[in-house]
């Protein structure tokens, strides 16, 4: 023991050599010293260690000190005589560890990668010596070796219980492991929960929970006097509902994703499914998912075509996860609301629903079935559940309630009434009617198309469509027939009946078919006259397409698709190489604003340049640069298109003043906002979709042409007196 | 759905009225509704009315058109066909209605009852009696038409 002491004095004069051979000086007196000279030196140097914050040191007591209270262990079981010795020391080391919480922390640390029953057996004594209440002494340790244990392996568990229960400590071992065991838990959450959304975690969790979790449980209460079983399955429960619980909670905040993800990440919906059945999630998902939405989704940055993806991404993932469909009604909502903001909607549905692959297909297609299979859903009857008490007031009326139970259904009624999707499909159809270059197989597609509207929508509101397509099958007929008469009729020439007030209405250029199609044009037109009496058939050879192949003389060729006028047009250079704009528009029987707009084709194409102010003139040497054409023929369909926008708007703009002029004529003078108001109301085609600041600037529009007058905040009419 | 198809119809009426602008007559729904319209009647350019204009209120039944609407003049008018509470003695207003006349064809109606009143039914006696004397006709319809 004097040797102890010795060194114990001599430590600072270790202390004071130079590093290297200091560092060997310590290892050598550690090595060489006995069991408790060597704690004793190691709580020196420990000593030393606090006082300098020498971290180099502090490294070495954490490789010495565990071993040393092995050893201390080890002796104290043969001859409880060193005990006696160790007290003032160990006394000493308790004070120490008790002195400052971050050398507690660290000591605990490396207690951890010590057995069990060492620690226990530190603790035992720290609390003896120190005289300190157990818990305090040990609950820091104990946790830490706990939550180690918890999370690693399970080897030593049931001689660490028997230690804990040799202390004495009950009640306190289940808190602590409860703690560690939820915070491991939520680890084992995040840790499962990835991005990639390809499995479920659940099935993972609920594995770790019997293979780590439960034992760790079972360990603890085998070793306490209750009866294990109960409770056990107590806290088997307890775990299982904090897993859900936790698990949905995480996979709510990944709804979004989940949902963006769909088809693709449906197994990960069970996750969240299995929280809702047994917990009260249901609320969090509704409004956790209506601000993710508001936030990521309805918002100027998005395409609709997006939007409306995603509403029937989140109405389909959503049937995984809320059968009774009350989550969608409270999400869905938002998003039709938004919805009607866009103009471009509706545009969006009908060409996602008619095409191939459209996501909504399948609605109406479901739609189609629903007519067939009433009796299946009858058999369903034995399946009802009742609402959740948090459902919305529901429509009591069965037809009703399917209604409203479709969430895609619902989208079709975004703006109110379905007509407006007849209406864009109308177009659509006369679109591709006119302009299609595979109208056989087009055609097929499209009378699915307008069958499956019309068992969503009621033939009512497609008979316009139908009409069109019969049109195109009696085009078919007759020029079927008029082939049979006249053998040499143009096999290349298409033609089709456009039946009036059916068709999309069209702007009328005046114009005749280019000659050489006239001539066939003419037995057809005599053919439907006769068959068809007494409807008449007008020509409208602004419309359709026709592919021209030109050769130049210098050898040139090229092949575009234009109209039959603007290939009338064209035609007239075959012969004469410059036109005046007047000569052609007499040629041609189109009005001078015609030609130009057909001639503009030409001229961006570099076919046609303009000479001498009204003059057009053929270009042999264009330019054959096929980017340059693309370009320019992408401009040109812009400048169509945004003619038709502005002249939209000009129209709409009319209906607007004269709802408004009648309105002030019979109603007086009114205030902005119940002209706004009465607009909206009352003016359906085209709807009035302007803001009240829109409203107010048509308005002193109209006040500046002194059609109105404006006195205080309300407008009337002009007075003219 | 009663309800709706007849706002359809008056609906689609409002529609055309509006966009064909029909001269000298004009209506539009004055409340939240489609059920009540006010409608505005200008005096044709040659008879008594001239340069005079009157406002109507019509209220529409549930079973429009299948039933004819309420006329009232709300502007004081003397006329032979019209008593003091603005009440329209009109045949297609009556017994002659049918479900093809429109808003329209109601107030072109009375527009040209203005100038030729059925003097055989007439709701005022004074009216129907003065007829025959335009000058003195004329000044009791200004007197009545500046009075409101």
């Amino acid at each position: 023991m004097e040797r102890v002491w010795r060194l114990c004095e001599s430590s600072t004069t270790i202390w004071s050599l130079p590093d290297k051979q200091r560092d060997w000086t310590l290892s050598e007196e550690i090595n060489r010293a006995g069991v408790v000279e060597r704690l004793v030196l190691t709580k020196a140097l420990a000593d030393i260690a606090l006082i300098s914050h020498e971290e180099k040191l502090k490294t070495l007591i954490e490789e010495q000190l565990p071993a040393a209270i092995f050893q201390v262990h080890l002796s104290s079981q043969s001859g409880r005589n060193m005990e006696k010795q160790l007290t003032p020391v160990l006394r000493q080391l308790g004070d120490q560890i008790m002195s400052s919480r971050g050398n507690l922390e660290a000591l605990s640390t490396l207690l951890g990668n010590e057995a069990a029953y060492v620690n226990v057996f530190l603790a035992n004594h720290i609390q003896a010596v120190t005289e300190k209440s157990l818990p305090e002494c040990t609950e820091p340790i104990l946790s830490k070796i706990l939550r180690d244990r918890i999370a690693a392996d399970l080897d030593g568990f049931q001689e660490f219980c028997a230690a804990w229960k040799t202390l004495g400590l009950k009640a306190s071992i289940l808190d602590i492991a409860w703690e560690s065991l939820s915070k491991a838990l939520d680890r084992e959450i995040e840790e499962r929960c990835h991005n990639d959304f390809e499995e479920a975690a659940l099935g993972g969790l609920r594995e770790w929970l019997e293979d780590h979790a439960i034992p760790v449980l079972q360990c603890i209460l085998s070793q306490m006097e209750a009866d294990v079983n109960d409770d056990l399955s107590y806290w088997r429960a307890r775990l299982e509902f904090q897993m859900c619980y936790s698990l949905s909670q995480a996979r709510i905040r990944q709804l979004f994703d989940i949902i963006l993800d769909f088809p693709h990440s449906e197994p990960v919906l069970g996750d969240i499914n299995i929280g809702l059945v047994q917990t009260d999630l249901a609320l969090e998902v509704a409004s956790s998912l209506r601000k993710q939405l508001e936030l990521r989704l309805l918002h100027q940055g998005a395409h609709t075509a997006d939007i409306i993806l995603q509403y029937v991404h989140l109405v389909k993932a959503l049937r995984h996860i809320d059968p009774r469909r009350v989550i969608v009604e409270q999400v869905c909502e938002p998003i039709r609301a938004y919805l009607r903001t866009r103009p471009d909607t509706i545009r969006c549905i009908v060409t996602d629903v008619t095409e191939y692959e459209g996501e909504l297909l399948e609605v109406l297609e479901d739609a189609v079935q629903d007519d067939d299979d009433s009796v299946a859903r009858d058999e369903t009857f034995d399946a009802w559940q009742p609402d959740p008490a948090d459902a919305s007031v529901r429509a009591e009326d069965e037809e009703d309630m399917i209604e409203q139970n479709d969430p895609l259904a619902r989208l079709f009624d975004v703006y109110g009434s379905r007509e407006a999707y007849a209406n864009e499909y109308r177009k659509m159809l006369g679109h591709k009617l006119l302009t299609s270059q595979e109208r056989g197989a087009d055609v097929e597609r499209e009378i699915w198309n307008v069958e499956m509207f019309k068992a969503r929508f009621g033939s009512e509101a497609m008979q316009d469509c139908s009409v069109m397509l019969k049109d195109y099958a009696d085009t078919k007929r007759i020029m079927a027939a008029t082939a049979k008469e006249h053998s040499d009729l143009n096999q290349d020439l298409e033609f089709i009946i456009m039946s009036k007030h059916f068709w999309p209405e069209t702007k009328e250029q005046d114009g005749e078919l280019p000659d050489p199609f006239r001539e066939d044009a003419m037995l057809l037109q005599k053919h439907f006259e006769e068959t068809k009496a007494p409807r008449k058939l007008k020509w409208q050879p602004d419309l359709g397409i026709v592919l021209v192949r030109i050769e130049m003389e210098s050898g040139k060729e090229l092949s575009m698709t234009v109209s039959p006028n603007q290939a009338a047009l064209f035609k007239c250079f075959e012969k004469v190489g410059k036109w005046k704009v007047d000569d052609l528009a007499e040629e041609l029987k189109l009005s001078k604003e015609d030609v130009e707009k057909n001639a503009r084709r030409w001229l961006q194409r570099g076919l046609l340049k303009e000479v001498d102010e009204d003059s057009l003139q053929l270009v042999e040497d264009f330019s054959s640069d096929a980017a340059l054409a693309e370009g320019l023929e992408g401009a040109t369909a812009a400048d169509d298109k945004e003619d038709l926008a502005v002249n939209n708007t000009r129209d709409e703009m009319k209906v607007y003043e004269t709802f408004l002029l009648g309105m002030l004529t019979n109603l007086g003078s009114l205030p902005v906002e119940r002209i706004h108001n009465m607009l909206k109301m009352f003016c359906q085609n085209p709807p009035f979709d302007k803001t009240k600041e829109q409203l107010v600037s048509l308005l002193d529009e109209l006040v500046v042409e002194e059609k109105i007058q404006v006195n205080g905040r309300e407008y009337s009419l002009r007075t003219n007196n | 759905m009663a309800d709706g198809q007849v706002a359809k119809r008056l609906q689609s009426e409002l529609m055309n009225l509006m966009m064909e602008g029909v001269p000298g007559v004009s209506a539009f729904p004055d409340g939240d509704n489609y059920t009540q319209w006010t409608g505005t009647i200008h005096g044709s350019d040659v008879g008594p009315y001239k340069g005079m204009k009157f406002q109507l209120s019509l209220v529409f039944p549930k079973d429009y058109p299948y039933s004819a609407p309420t006329v009232k003049f709300m502007t004081g008018c003397f006329h032979p066909n019209v008593d003091m509470s603005g009440n329209i003695c009109l045949d297609i207003l009556k017994d002659k209605w049918s479900a093809t006349y429109t808003v329209k064809s109601i107030l072109l109606s009375i527009q040209s009852l203005l100038d030729e009143p059925n003097n055989d039914s007439p709701l005022n006696n004074q009216a129907a009696s003065l007829w025959s004397q335009q000058e003195e006709y004329k000044r009791l319809v200004a007197k009545k038409y500046a009075e409101g």
